[in-house]
């Protein structure tokens, strides 16, 4: 990359409640926010847990995904230390704010992360809005490429704040309960017994800028995108999506895999995508990769916001040299050269770390990210 | 390569459709206009849905949703089974952009929350990436994919986005698309079926004249 992409702030409200500190230190102590619904507990589905933040059960439905995503984007903004007039907007959603399609259902989010985005622009007094992101599970990781990108290729007039949500909502929690996606107890990611997804509210928020003199100390050093180009739900058998987008991350950041010190995956909790996953992080290794976690077994799955969570978190291992346990994971069932890190554990002069993402329709991202 | 507007480098095809019908031209195909009556069909939506595709068959189409097919179809019309080569597809960028996104197959699920079994399948379409995976699939693109919510009717960001990707070498080729697909009037959205693709190479320089100029 010729120009540096700096983190200079982030943010983020999880179900453990607002705040990268809270996130982090409660995955660094194997605690998980997974938690038999409450909020949730009217709505159809399969499962009797989810990761639901606190404090979204008194606020209206067609708000909640605005409220979280404003509670970390002004958290990212704080710790970076600019006004939100210094910075463009950069939306990542699966669904926005589905006010309005559900009978019953007033407003006009309409299932539109633009329409979202408008409106945390004009709560956060931010002046320009880019396009949103709108690729399922993997919109995070890519609207992170895609400010990298603007910054790197010198189309950013201000720093980028790189927002991702998504909040807890029947539609969703249905639509995967119909797909049998859901595992009805907490989600168990690569171990024999994973029956599925747990699924949570979530937000995080990136401040990135070229700028080196407010950097927390960390960089995307590369980012890569594939598509399976197999099925639209499912991943492919070999995990070669995978492998293409983690190789072009390399590639972008002029890093080999032996580079590498930490791995986030992106570890849903089921059967085929952990397992295809782990084949193809496996294969862009040569065998054994880095220690590898995740941390969907703690947030549950954030859908769009989850891609830019677990990228702060996983600058938290690098910064903090320590490699979480994986919450849940008892008997490993995929590839045992992908190294899951079975306890918490140090990670001395780690510096540069993997984070994937993948999501419907094909779609993987993938990020570089280092010291 | 001749687009609408003329001689336009870097362009290897384009095709359109609309409640009118499809459109398009690339290399290896003349260029080609057909309303929907001469197409013995109707436009993504309706009822009349095609077994084959510009000769081909094409088994699932019948199953996929609307912005999918209108997506499958415009960029079929630029002729990128004989344009784009083989080798190339590995590296071959799909960005798209929508303004009314999956908002059609939204309401159709939404309408299932309450029956006794939830459409699993549909939900899959209620997400606007797996129509760029319904693209990605048939002609085996697996470069970078991206999909943006945009305000916009045009394609231009989707454009700006491709011709840095182009730059910063994430991709050799790339089809550039907008669609937007809403089957009956909710709210303050409009009935609407339209679709725009371009399929491009690292030379494009312009083709955003014809992508968002219409």
């Amino acid at each position: 990359m010729s120009v540096a992409v700096h983190l200079a702030g982030w943010g983020a409200v999880t179900g453990f409640g607002a705040g990268v500190d809270t996130a982090w230190g409660a995955v660094r102590s194997g605690r998980s926010s997974v938690r038999p619904r409450e909020r949730s507990a009217a709505w159809r589905a399969p499962t009797s847990v989810a990761a639901e933040a606190p404090g979204l059960a008194g606020v209206a439905q067609d708000r909640q995904a605005l409220e979280l995503a404003a509670g970390a984007a002004e958290e990212a903004l704080e710790l970076a230390g600019i006004e939100p007039g210094d910075v463009e907007l950069v939306l990542a959603s699966t669904k926005g704010d589905l006010s309005g399609v559900c009978r019953g259902s007033e407003g006009r989010g309409l299932g539109s992360p633009d329409r979202l985005a408008r409106r945390l622009a004009a709560r956060l007094g931010v002046p320009a809005i880019l396009p949103s992101v709108s690729c399922a599970c993997a919109s995070g990781v890519l609207a992170l490429a895609l400010a990298a990108r603007r910054i790197r290729g010198g189309r950013a007039r201000r720093d980028v704040l790189v927002v991702g949500v998504d909040a807890l909502h029947p539609f969703v929690l249905g639509g995967f309960g119909a797909l049998h996606a859901l595992d009805p107890g907490p989600c168990r990611p690569f171990d024999r017994q994973r029956r599925g997804v747990s699924l949570g509210d979530g937000a995080g928020a990136i401040v990135l800028t070229a700028d080196a003199d407010r950097s927390l100390g960390l960089r995307i050093l590369g980012h890569g995108g594939a598509n399976d180009a197999c099925h639209v739900t499912g991943p492919d058998r070999e995990g070669r999506g995978i492998a293409l987008a983690a190789r072009r991350a390399l590639a972008d950041a002029a890093l080999e895999p032996s580079d590498l010190d930490v791995v986030h995956v992106h570890g849903t909790g089921t059967e085929a995508n952990d397992r295809c996953e782990a084949l193809g992080l496996v294969e862009v290794f040569g065998g054994r990769t880095p220690p590898a976690f995740g941390t969907k077994g703690q947030t549950g799955h954030t859908l769009g916001a989850a891609g830019v969570i677990e990228t702060i978190l996983l600058g938290r291992s690098l910064l903090d040299e320590w490699v979480p346990s994986n919450h849940g994971l008892e008997e490993p069932d995929v590839d045992p050269a992908l190294a899951l890190a079975r306890e918490g554990q140090g990670a001395p002069g780690a510096r540069r770390g993997l984070k994937i993402a993948s999501g419907f329709g094909g779609v993987i991202g993938a990020l570089v990210v280092g010291r | 390569m001749n687009g609408p507007d003329g001689d336009v480098r870097g362009l290897l095809g384009w095709g359109e459709l609309d409640a009118d019908g499809l459109r398009g031209g690339g290399l290896g195909t003349r260029r080609f206009a057909a309303s929907w009556t001469e197409l013995e069909a109707e436009p993504p939506g309706g009822p009349r849905v095609f077994r084959t595709l510009f000769g081909r068959r094409d088994p699932t189409f019948r199953r996929i949703d609307a912005m999918s097919r209108a997506l499958v179809l415009a960029v079929e019309a630029t002729g990128i089974r004989e344009a784009l080569p083989q080798e190339a597809r590995t590296d071959t960028a799909l960005v798209v952009q929508t303004r009314v996104g999956c908002l059609d197959a939204d309401l159709r699920f939404a309408r299932t929350l309450d029956d006794e079994i939830v459409d699993g399948p549909l939900f899959a379409y209620t997400l606007p990436s797996t129509s760029l995976g319904e693209v990605a699939l048939r002609h085996g693109l697996r470069g970078p994919s991206l999909c943006l919510s945009v305000e916009g009717a045009a394609g231009e960001d989707a454009w700006h986005e491709v011709l840095a990707m182009l730059e910063q070498g994430e991709c050799s080729h790339a089809v550039v698309a907008q669609v937007d697909v809403q089957l009956q009037q909710h709210a303050d959205v409009d009935v609407v079926c339209t679709a725009r693709a371009v399929l491009v190479d690292g030379h494009a320089a312009g083709c955003d004249r014809w992508l968002v100029g219409g």
